[in-house]
């Protein structure tokens, strides 16, 4: 039996910004200051096992600075910015961050463990760092550096499966292990482990300036480029097999739909960043400037990890968790191992404004009055997630279908593009459209309206907020409802 | 309109829980009372710390100087404690937290950056607070002091506005009418429940700086009378609040309507217990009473936690909810995962604590690694860590070995 009503929350829109791109900023903060501690507690254990053996108090020095500005960097940023993800997905997906949390409660909880350990001894390490002897400390350092990876090789999992579970085992066991050690699991450890690496010999070279001994300076140096040569290597080496190891979706978007602007600016920072390094091992001397080095650091994580996340979203799609969550927040098939079964028959057949709890009263049942209403309200569930309704923002639907101002086409579009089948010329990162035809013949006209306020906007060289303040008369033709989904009143 | 009890059946995740709800709930309500237990001492700490910045004595610029920096180090601590209830809430509540957060939706995205900034405006007073330094300095920690209530007010909203679901769809819909999508409406704030968190806060830190005085009351590289004083501050402070905290306590739970329910009297009575234990033992000079007292403090936390989780329980029982039928889809490698990895953190602690403690006790540097016992504790924390990294390769490799049958 279909049921009435679906668990769909309350929608959140941010006008000419996107929910997404909230998401976006917040993640994006995190994932620069999380890589960039990893790879530094990498670095800390390093240099206080070189410091101790060779007893120099000079390294001891720096690694003291070097831990208050991670503390009050990395551990700020980037201890709020995590649990800002969860914040700014509850808002914006929340039925996607709710099926990764039932999925991976005790993965997180374990995450957990290693990052009230990792921030804890961030704190420890600093202020005990002259009240215990340097043994204990470089002791706890490598502690440090394990849990630290130890929240990276956690979340990794729960990443991999967000962009599928690789295969149809996880469906049918619904296990958690399954789900966690996917096909894509290890090659994006590799990956992303090779690149903290990197980074830590980045931030190794930015101490190494301030070095004064100069053999020491010299011998830090080279062991720093060359780690950040070894990293760059093992991170392109994980890098073609975490490719080979994606959905056929996805490599279908990542061959024809990504823009090659992404994939080049990558590969041209890692190269750039290798000969960096290339020509420090080979001319220690010439590592002279921190601000240097900073700037360097900025720009790689800027060219190198914001259009990989980037990527690593778009290649998602359609779907925000596991192959069976679609962006939009429907459940798009059945998971028998966790007793999940699609929605998608039951928002077609009853539709989705009427399974949806938080869908207005006065929309629910669709008529020629409430039907731009109701257009905008199936907008608002159906697209919203990725597309915005407004000129700004994210993938704007009046420039996606710039000029169309004739519902039926606008219809036969949605038909056929969002229809699920390739061979109907769907989209393989669009969402097939749930929901019944009065509600999609509804969608259409609404965004019919929609686009004919943008040209009306464009032509006045005024925002389409103040020409929708204006409420024009529709000049669209409204498209017919079928006798069945009419109300008694209008039969 | 749905009814209530389909209503929140329905928003649950179609994945169900994977372990037994009632093992969830016990965590979530002790790691919520660890981190309120460090937001308490973040806002009673940052109340004080700019009280006393205004003060001409200098014992109390100096403790203004001791708060701030345990204000700091307890929010680092506040936030990564709170990520566990946060966690477990979103788990068996989540028809609950899901929706009460996108009511007001903007107000959650809100949260971390008010925080963020709170916490380097802590930072710069933490640098900057000298015996001689300006008083216009105190602008620092009000505005920060302001914004972790801003943070604390937007944390109250979504925990109180859960307790309402059968004013949610007329919340979010006017009625019916329309869908409030731009996420600033706030629909549902209770005073004196906000106000339990900021009194529990005093009592909390009142007793800490108590325990303070004790800890470093050995000290010889201390002003011995200073940091008694400091713990008759915290007395003063602690014995005022506790009177206020229970009745407030018993203020909110009549507003709400569940004052006569025996968990509420059993936890607020416990609260009351501790604050007449604080008066009774003000004079006493034995050493057990005022670690007992700290104890007492963080079980007067985990004490709140539980009334605050039987008010949730008791709301949701009018429409014949519970947690407790949430629909379970067992798996037990996921708690194995977890309370393995929870062990090998406990062998970390166990060794860290140690040295801690018996560092933070003596003048001069503590030789941690020529002490058998710290040795022992390190290098079971060392082969805990290890292991775990075998453990969890080793899965890996077998799970991903099992594939092709697939």
């Amino acid at each position: 039996m279909l049921a009435d009503l679906l668990g769909f929350y309350p929608q959140w829109y941010v006008p000419n910004f996107g929910t997404g791109y909230v998401v976006a900023l917040i993640a994006s903060t995190h994932v620069l200051f999380s890589h960039i501690s990893v790879g530094a507690s990498f670095l800390l254990a390093y240099l206080m096992i070189k410091a101790y053996r060779g007893n120099h108090e000079e390294i001891y020095g720096y690694v003291k600075k070097y831990l208050f500005t991670l503390l009050l960097t990395s551990y700020i940023m980037g201890s709020l910015t995590g649990p800002g993800i969860w914040f700014s997905t509850t808002v914006s997906n929340p039925r996607g961050i709710s099926a990764l949390i039932h999925n991976f409660v005790w993965a997180w909880a374990a995450e957990w463990v290693w990052f009230v350990t990792e921030v804890a001894l961030v704190y420890i390490l600093y202020y005990i760092f002259d009240k215990v002897d340097k043994k204990t400390v470089m002791h706890l350092s490598w502690v440090f550096a394990i849990v630290s990876w130890g929240t990276l090789l956690i979340i990794v999992g729960i990443l991999a499966f967000m962009m599928s579970p690789g295969s149809e085992k996880w469906f049918v066991t619904g296990n958690i292990m399954d789900a966690f050690f996917n096909p894509n699991y290890f090659p994006q450890v590799g990956v992303r482990t090779s690149f903290t690496v990197a980074l830590a010999a980045l931030m190794g070279l930015a101490i190494a300036t301030r070095i004064k001994e100069t053999a020491l300076r010299q011998d830090l140096v080279r062991t720093m480029s060359m780690a950040g040569i070894g990293g760059l290597i093992f991170a392109g080496m994980f890098m073609v097999w975490y490719l080979d190891t994606l959905p056929g979706r996805a490599k279908v978007t990542l061959d024809f739909a990504i823009p090659p602007a992404f994939k080049t600016v990558i590969f041209v920072s890692i190269a750039v960043l290798a000969l960096i390094f290339a020509l420090f091992y080979i001319w220690p001397r010439a590592n002279r400037s921190t601000a240097f080095l900073i700037v360097l650091m900025v720009a790689v994580l800027g060219l190198t990890i914001f259009p990989q996340e980037r990527i690593r979203e778009w290649l998602r799609k359609p779907y925000i968790a596991g192959d069976f969550l679609y962006v939009n927040q429907v459940v798009a098939r059945d998971v028998p191992g966790k007793n999940i079964t699609s929605e998608i028959d039951t928002i077609d057949e009853k539709g989705f404004l009427k399974v949806h709890p938080f869908v207005p009263q006065n929309v629910k049942t669709i008529t020629p009055e409430n039907m731009l209403e109701a257009g905008r309200a199936m907008a608002m569930i159906s697209c919203a997630s990725c597309h915005s309704l407004d000129e700004g923002g994210p993938r704007p639907l009046v420039l996606k279908m710039e000029g169309i101002t004739r519902p039926d086409l606008i219809y036969q579009f949605i038909e056929r593009r969002l229809s699920g089948d390739p061979h109907k010329g769907a989209s393989p990162y669009m969402p097939k459209i749930a929901g019944s035809d009065e509600e999609i013949k509804a969608l259409a006209y609404y965004l019919a309206n929609l686009n004919y306020e943008y040209l009306v906007a464009k032509q006045r060289g005024v925002p389409l907020a103040e020409v929708q303040k204006e409420q024009l008369e529709a000049p669209i033709p409204k498209p017919e409802l079928t006798q069945k989904e009419q109300p008694q009143a209008a039969r | 309109m749905p009814d209530v009890g389909t209503l929140l059946n329905t928003l649950r995740s179609p994945s169900g829980v994977d372990f037994y709800p009632v093992v969830i709930q016990i965590l979530m309500v002790l790691t919520w009372a660890i981190h309120m237990f460090f937001i308490n001492l973040v806002i009673g700490s940052m109340f004080l710390t700019v009280y006393g910045y205004f003060q001409k004595d200098l014992r109390w610029r100096h403790l203004s100087q001791k708060l701030i920096k345990i204000a700091i180090i307890s929010l680092s601590l506040g936030i990564v404690f709170g990520v566990a209830p946060l966690l477990f809430t979103q788990t068996i509540y989540d028809n609950l937290w899901y929706t009460a957060n996108n009511l007001s939706a903007a107000w959650v995205v809100t949260f971390v950056p008010v925080v963020i900034v709170a916490y380097y405006a802590a930072y710069f007073f933490y640098f900057r607070n000298k015996d001689r330094s300006p008083i216009w300095l105190a602008i620092f920690p009000i505005f920060s002091l302001l914004l972790i209530l801003l943070a604390g007010s937007i944390m109250h909203i979504f925990s109180y506005q859960e307790l309402f679901p059968d004013q949610w769809i007329n919340w979010y819909t006017n009625n019916g009418t329309t869908m409030n999508t731009d996420g600033w409406h706030i629909y549902a704030f209770s005073v004196p429940r906000f106000l339990l968190f900021i009194f529990l806060s005093f009592f909390v830190l009142g007793i800490f700086l108590k325990g303070y005085a004790w800890f470093f009351g050995k000290r010889t590289d201390m002003d011995q009378n200073e940091v008694a004083w400091f713990g008759t501050v915290g007395h003063k402070v602690a014995v005022v609040s506790g009177g206020l905290l229970v009745a407030d306590a018993i203020l909110y739970n009549i507003l709400q309507g569940t004052m006569m329910h025996p968990v509420i009297w059993g936890t607020v009575g416990f609260v009351a217990i501790v604050w007449a234990l604080l008066i009774a033992w003000g004079n006493r000079t034995m050493s057990w009473t005022v670690p007992t007292l700290v104890i007492l403090a963080g079980l007067s936390d985990l004490s709140v936690g539980i009334m605050r989780e039987a008010i949730r329980m008791i709301e949701l029982a009018q429409y014949q909810h519970t947690i407790y039928d949430y629909p379970l889809n067992m798996d037990i490698f996921g708690p194995i995962f977890f309370f393995g990895t929870l062990f090998v953190g406990i062998a970390i602690f166990s060794f860290v604590l140690y040295v801690l403690y018996k560092g933070g006790r003596v003048a001069g540097v503590y030789e941690a690694s020529k002490v058998e016992p710290a040795n022992t504790a390190w290098r079971m924390a060392w082969y805990a860590v290890v292991m775990w990294l075998v453990v969890f390769w080793g899965t890996g490799v077998i799970v991903l070995s099992q594939l092709n049958n697939f």
